[in-house]
């Protein structure tokens, strides 16, 4: 064995010939490859030079990432932005001096919406959160907030496939397993991208936003059910041994191998193999990671657990965090799966049900990272596929916003109680430190202690990038 | 002048200007002018190709391979081997594992026609139209239920998937097929089949307590014109309905020209088949009678509606006039869209008839139960159709449908100028330049549908076949030439093997139309017939190919291994078993769900015997995808699926390892290959094992492998059982090696051999 699970390093640079035969030779058959062994190297790499990960401190000191997924797109107008000017305008048009834009509803002409909320300074440093988010705000010396966001997309297929892949069309691979290729997982037990809804219903775009797109089979997200069971079948059945099973298993894997062997290169069957290890070290493991009972009552209920309303995305918070705690590289919740974040009508019902369904979760989930020193060594990201406009929609509600809107970074060798970026004093269009997606993943990169511009992946003769050959890390994050 | 976007399509940023009215051709540019797949089919030569190693060339669609290969250097690769290629194309063809009697029935059949012998006889089988139809399931997205929260059920869908399957089967003919789905009613009123196949024009999901009946019908029509456009076209008209398409030449006036086709369509799950003179007669008798008894109904009718009024109450607060005016109509005198509109709504008021008398004054009761008894006199007058079905089909009301018009951005309630039903611009030739003229077949149907359909299925269409074709082929290979099956458009590469395309178009329209003639052609190339990716028994040929850098998968120089689809794995293990109930048709049958599986309580599991039909069959509830089956990428309902995803994730191997479905099938293994190994050695046994799920007999190096398994496990189950203690702890049991050969058994149902075709 002898074989560092988190050398991924050395396994990057191996090339596939010598790979296959250290798999090969890798020794007595089930249990004794390390994942990251899998999951590295399946393209020939030809230089040192090209090796995706590496742990250099090179803005962040994060882990893990924690991606607070807000689908259908949350109004930061009424969350994290405030704008006075749009209730003092409220009903009138934006003036002419603000561009047009073009909405997915066609509503630039409509009438300003005035926003219901009321506004307090949280932390020492007066960050300014809107009661909708009266928890996460006890949490603002934590928060780096971007105001100055921006997507491609106008509508939601592309805005949630952007936000996740760089692109507004499927077909690259996500964030979740850019990272999980970049770095690996440090827990042979759990997959290394970890995937959790609230509801039964995906969000657009389906299992393909956590794809791993033209990469090997292996990085993909692994979609946990919502729910108390988020994995079925996790428990060996009845009668059956643990050695029995495991022995099982070898076999298994002993007949995977010689099918392999006989075989071209394939990632498809070595995924398979390394899925059957996964699987194996998942039963060992997962069921204590995912036994939200261990936590104390008091525990459970900082993040809401205790309430109706904040049950199921509280469950889900809490799961991220001993998720992350064990290793797992990238975990990406979803509020409101299947775009419920879209208020085109009646936002004050929409945002009050799904900010109340995620404020008490966010705050619970941060305070309780940082009480057991985890904050530094995981980035909590918050947002959604765009943000909102300030011009009404259908009289109470408003239209999507690619042009300017908030994602919040937390943790992660992140400078909290900060606000960067801004929009125009309507909230329409980011005005200073525009930050594309691409920015905002190069950033997250950054976080992680990866170079967005050396982590690549071979395809075709080229070098791909997660960030698509654009971005720049917005270095203020860290300070 | 404004420009328009679309939240729906995921493709657009900022789109041109304005809208194009509909005999204002816009100028198109010279590149989506002569986009290749809006060119007319020709059929190419065959190309020349020089000598080749490897498989020599069968048929045509060789040719076209290997001439494109030879600019490469390249050949096809060596044939497979018999087993290999019979696995392959048994389950290709019929969606299941050969038998262990096939399989030494073809392997001992030394005769030159014994592989077409058994294409035809797979081709032949009822097992074909399960497998192939599935694929057209997938597209138009089927499902058993509508969707949305509540997810009501669609009790009689099901007939619409027992057609699809049939249909493959009898091998109708492919313009027949669609023209069934479009226009059934007014092409073939005599024919149920055709009647039964326009359920596809209701197999939107729908939300059943929706509140705004105007937009539920918008959306049901867009969500139709969107399917046509992807499953039929291959083009990604859907994307067109708020604005012109970014990428490709279509205008979102092709998208609600398209859609007014079927603006007359209203749902029936009850209809009346005969010939269009035989239903005439009918219609005019029923007219009578409706006349006859108008005063009957019409006074009946003025009584029940206010105790309905009343039974709804704050129910019919929601919905504006026109719709309470549609509830509120006489359903046998309502308009098109008053049918359309109370479909929606009607469902809402929750009625309970049987508390309509406490809503009556005592006179109003009497004088209904007076009119109810003379109804049911004038009903022994009521005529009666030659034949009536019960189906989820379409039908029309009159030859005059409701309007079709542009909506600004999109919205419901935006509504631009009248649009009459037209073809996309893009497509339309000199013949078809104004908008087509349409012949009522009957005095209650406009006729729209059938022109669309005969439009669609005319032979010089360019997209209609060359979609279908590649369908086919993607079926056959696991990729299309076409990368991307349900968009033929700009943003997507063109064909790997553009002659080879519109040749086998071109065959498959002289050939009327015939999917099999396909299947023919592909399974019986050399191509097809090779070997998959560098098989072989020379391990030292592997490692020298790896170095090497292949050649692309759509070259085709070797056959492309593919995962069994979800279906397959579950027909396959049941069929290992010997369990599969291979009973055909009915209802959706639901078997058992994981343990504590959130969703049960929507599940009535089946009786036994049914828990293990195939997959197919599988109650399709939209929102309850059965669990085994979404594990392994069956696709969301909801959208139409061109082409599955193929995930490989941990919990995929925790769900075969630990389900009691599979220990189950496992153990079953365990019992049929003692049994028809028909001997106590244990070699014999494990051998059947082998040809049951493998198709093969083990190799040496196998059977050593596997006896030294039966005997390590046999001493871990017995040092692992805590009940043997004293003399007994650790001591091997006789049932052990039974024990240990069952898991044997479940390990080659878990094997890649077992899950992957070669």
């Amino acid at each position: 064995m002898g074989v560092d699970m988190r050398e991924s390093d050395f396994l990057h640079r191996l090339t596939a010939p010598s790979r296959r035969d250290f798999l090969r030779h890798a020794g007595g058959g089930f249990g004794a490859i390390a994942l990251a062994g899998m999951m590295a190297g399946e393209q020939p790499r030809a230089a040192a030079g090209e090796v995706a990960a590496r742990r250099p401190h090179f803005f962040g000191k994060a882990r893990s990432v924690i991606f607070l997924f807000m689908d259908g797109g949350p109004s930061h107008l009424d969350t994290f932005d405030p704008k006075p000017l749009v209730n003092e305008m409220a009903g009138k048009p934006l003036p002419k001096s603000i561009k047009r834009v073009i909405t997915p509803m066609g509503v630039s002409e409509n009438p300003l919406l005035a926003s219901k909320r009321t506004w307090k300074n949280y932390g020492e440093c007066g960050m300014p959160v809107s009661d909708w988010y009266a928890h996460v705000g006890e949490c603002a010396d934590d928060l780096c907030v971007i105001r100055s966001c921006t997507s491609d997309a106008l509508n939601h297929v592309g805005g949630v496939c952007q936000m996740n892949t760089g692109s507004i069309l499927a077909g690259r691979p996500s964030l979740g397993a850019w990272v999980n290729y970049g770095l690996g997982s440090e827990n042979q037990n759990l997959p290394g991208f970890v995937v959790l809804m609230d509801s039964d219903r995906e969000p657009p775009g389906g299992n393909r936003v956590w794809g791993s797109g033209f990469m090997p089979a292996t990085h993909q997200g692994t979609k946990f059910l919502p729910g108390k069971r988020p994995i079925l079948y996790l428990d060996t059945p009845e009668g059956i041994s643990d050695q029995r099973q495991l022995s099982k298993l070898g076999f298994i894997d002993k007949l995977n191998r010689e099918h392999l062997a006989l075989r071209r290169q394939d990632t498809e069957l070595e995924a398979r193999i390394a899925s059957y290890e996964l699987a194996y070290r998942m039963q060992a493991q997962a069921p204590e990671a995912v036994d939200l009972a261990s936590e104390t009552q008091q525990t459970q209920d900082s993040y809401g657990m205790n309430d109706k309303r904040t049950q199921a995305f509280g469950q889900n918070c809490l799961l991220a965090r001993r998720l992350v705690e064990r290793g797992v590289r990238f975990v990406q919740l979803y509020s409101g799966s299947g775009s419920k974040w879209d208020a085109h009508s009646k936002i004050e019902e929409n945002h009050s049900l799904h900010c109340g369904e995620t404020d008490k979760p966010i705050a619970g989930l941060l305070k309780d990272l940082k009480q057991r020193g985890l904050l530094d060594e995981t980035l909590v990201v918050w947002g959604g596929e765009f943000g909102r406009t300030p011009m009404s929609e259908k009289g109470d509600g408003r239209d999507h916003n690619p042009y300017g809107f908030t994602m919040w970074l937390a943790g992660g060798g992140v400078q909290g109680g900060q606000i960067l970026g801004s929009t125009d004093e309507f909230g329409m269009h980011a005005v200073e430190g525009k930050t594309h997606i691409h920015s905002l993943h190069a950033t997250i990169l950054a976080a992680l202690g990866v170079d967005h511009t050396e982590l690549t992946y071979r395809l075709q003769g080229r070098s791909e990038r997660a960030t698509v050959n654009e971005g720049e890390v917005v270095s203020r994050a860290f300070g | 002048m404004a420009a328009k976007i679309c939240w729906f399509c995921g493709l657009c940023l900022i789109l041109g200007q304005g809208i194009g009215f509909a005999d204002d051709l816009p100028k198109f540019s010279d590149a989506e002018r002569n986009h290749w797949a809006f060119q007319p089919v020709k059929r190419p030569g065959i190309p020349a190709i020089g000598p080749t190693a490897g498989s020599q060339p069968q048929n045509e669609v060789d040719a076209f391979i290997l001439a494109t290969l030879q600019k490469d250097r390249l050949g096809l690769s060596t044939p497979a081997d018999k087993l290999t290629l019979l696995r392959r194309v048994t389950f290709d063809l019929v969606g299941l594992p050969p038998t262990p009697t096939e399989a030494a029935e073809f392997l001992a059949d030394d005769s030159p026609d014994a592989y077409p012998r058994l294409v035809e006889r797979l081709l032949a089988s009822p097992h074909y139209g399960e497998a192939w139809g599935r694929m057209w399931l997938d597209l138009v997205r089927f499902a058993e239920t509508a969707g949305f929260n509540a997810d009501p059920a669609r009790p009689l869908a099901y007939k619409y998937r027992d057609y699809v399957i049939r249909a493959f089967n009898r091998g109708v003919p492919y313009d027949r097929f669609l023209q069934e789905q479009l226009a059934g009613d007014e092409l073939f009123p005599d024919d149920a089949e055709a009647l039964t196949a326009t359920g596809y024009c209701r197999m939107w999901a729908d939300e059943s307590n929706a509140s705004n009946i105007h937009l539920a019908r918008q959306l049901a029509l867009n969500d139709l014109t969107g399917n046509l456009g992807a499953v039929v076209l291959g083009l990604s008209i859907g994307c067109a309905q708020c604005h012109d398409h970014k990428f490709d030449p279509l205008l979102q006036t092709d998208f609600y020209q398209l859609q007014a086709f079927f603006s007359g369509i209203v749902l029936e799950d009850k209809v009346p088949v005969g010939t269009h003179d035989q239903l005439a007669i009918y219609q005019k008798q029923r007219q009578e009678w409706l006349d006859q008894t108008a005063a009957i109904r019409h006074e009946l009718h003025a009584i029940e509606r206010e105790a309905r009024i009343k039974m709804a109450g704050d129910r019919r607060m929601k919905f504006p006039q026109d719709v309470l005016t549609a509830i509120d109509c006489l359903p046998e005198e309502r308009t098109t869209m008053q049918r359309q509109l109370a479909f929606w709504s009607e469902r809402q008021m929750e009625y309970k008839n049987d508390d309509l008398p406490k809503h009556l004054s005592e006179e109003g009761k009497a004088r209904r139960n007076d009119l109810l008894k003379q109804l049911a006199d004038a009903r022994e007058n009521q005529p009666k159709p030659p034949r009536e079905a019960s189906l989820m089909a379409v039908a029309e009301l009159s030859v005059d449908p409701p309007v079709t018009r542009l909506l600004d951005s999109g919205s419901y309630d935006k509504p631009l100028q009248e649009l009459a039903p037209h073809y996309p611009v893009i497509l339309r030739r000199a013949a078809t330049l104004q908008p087509p003229t349409f012949t009522a077949p009957n005095s209650r149907s406009s006729g729209r549908r059938s022109e669309l359909a005969r439009w669609l299925t005319s032979s010089d269409h360019p997209l209609t076949y060359r979609v279908w074709v590649n369908r086919i082929w993607q079926g056959h290979f696991g990729r299309g030439l076409v990368d991307n099956a349900n968009d033929f458009g700009l943003l997507t590469p063109p064909p790997t093997h553009p002659e080879l395309l519109d040749w086998l178009t071109a065959e498959f329209i002289a050939s009327g139309f015939q999917t099999k003639h396909l299947h023919r052609l592909i399974v019986l190339s050399a191509t097809y017939q090779q070997r998959g990716d560098a098989k072989t028994d020379d391990r030292q040929a592997v490692e020298s190919s790896v170095a090497m850098n292949p050649p692309p998968v759509t070259s085709l120089a070797s056959f492309p291994r593919q995962r069994l689809s979800s279906e397959r794995i579950r027909d396959s293990w049941l069929m290992s078993a010997g369990t599969l109930n291979d009973t055909m048709f009915g209802p959706g049958v639901r078997p058992e769900l994981p343990p504590n599986f959130a969703g049960a309580a929507n599940w009535k599991v089946s009786e036994p015997v049914d828990r293990t039909r195939r997959s197919v069959y599988i109650y399709a509830k939209r929102n309850l995808p059965y669990p085994l089956m979404a594990a392994f990428d069956f696709p969301d309902m909801h959208d139409s699926c061109g082409c599955r995803t193929r995930t490989t994730i941990a919990p995929q191997a925790l769900m075969l390892l630990n389900s009691g479905l599979i220990l189950n099938a496992a153990r079953q293994l365990a019992d049929r290959a003692k049994q028809e190994a028909g001997s106590a050695d244990p070699d014999a046994q494990l051998t059947q094992a082998w040809k049951t799920t493998f198709g093969r007999q083990p190799n040496e190096r196998e059977l050593v492998a596997a006896r030294k398994f039966m005997a390590d496990q046999q001493q871990v189950i017995a040092g692992s059982d805590t009940k043997r203690t004293g003399e007994d702890a650790g001591r091997i049991k006789p049932s052990d090696a039974d024990e240990a050969f069952v898991d044997l058994c479940h390990a080659l149902l878990n094997a890649n051999e077992f899950l992957f075709i070669d």
